[in-house]
């Protein structure tokens, strides 16, 4: 069983190597992201709010980095 | 309505997998439902003797993994394959209640321990799942942003004997001209 937020931080998880390799964010950003999403895994319960959830997977079809840097906010900020 | 996967999921396959998920759960109890409902089921037979109760165990048991296979192609909502786990598991620790010396029936008060335990580990075995899960994710994130890393570290590296090389033959053509 999949929960919803491992999903979405899988998804980020992606993104973000996804964004390095089309060179849209620099390696330091690649590596602060990664250690940043990672630490939320690590962490067993971790709950979106519905706005940010809905936030990030409309972000699923679109390549913004602003966007995308939003998220990445959203996921080192909204933590119930 | 439910999330699946980043979706949130409301259509018609989705409610009749999870619809035939719970079926396939309860199909099992049918010849204790039977038992109930219908007076003089117990003593029923059929034509070679055996009870219809235990033929109708038999068939809804053999019928219940099919249904919860055709369900799987519905995409339900993953949380109720909490219902056939806990059923089976239930269904199988009262069957081979005899082991333990004591007299447990399906469905009745008396086996109301072994359904907390059977709820209890199903629990504890989709818990576990989603662990797993999560474990392999990170093991395979992690492989891909060593990957990464090591890539990068390569470039730099090359990047930095090259840029050696220059100083080097500048430094070379410097000492030419003096």
């Amino acid at each position: 069983m999949k929960t919803p937020e491992y999903l979405l931080l899988q998804k980020m998880l992606n993104k973000n190597r996804r964004m390095y390799q089309q060179n849209k964010i620099e390696f330091e950003e690649y590596i602060e992201n990664h250690s940043l999403i990672m630490d939320k895994l690590n962490k067993s319960i971790f709950k979106m709010e519905t706005v940010d959830f809905n936030y990030l997977v409309a972000i699923d079809t679109d390549d913004c980095l602003e966007k995308f840097r939003k998220g990445i906010n959203i996921v080192q900020f909204n933590l119930n | 309505m439910f999330r699946q996967g980043n979706k949130i999921k409301q259509s018609k396959s989705a409610y009749i997998g999870s619809v035939l998920l719970i079926v396939s759960a309860f199909l099992p109890s049918l010849d204790v439902l039977s038992k109930w409902l219908i007076p003089g089921m117990n003593e029923a037979r059929d034509s070679r003797g055996v009870l219809m109760t235990v033929n109708i165990w038999l068939a809804t048991l053999y019928l219940s993994p099919v249904i919860l296979i055709i369900a799987t192609y519905f995409r339900p909502n993953p949380k109720l394959y909490f219902f056939p786990l806990c059923m089976f598991l239930y269904a199988g620790a009262v069957y081979f209640s005899p082991i333990i010396g004591k007299e447990v029936n399906y469905l009745q008060l008396n086996s109301w321990l072994f359904f907390v335990i059977s709820v209890f580990s199903a629990l504890c075995f989709m818990y576990t799942l989603r662990y797993v899960r999560m474990l392999t994710l990170v093991e395979t994130s992690e492989s891909d942003f060593h990957e990464d890393v090591k890539e990068k570290f390569d470039m730099l590296t090359a990047e930095n004997d090259r840029l050696k090389n220059k100083i080097r033959s500048l430094e070379n053509k410097l000492d030419e001209n003096s």
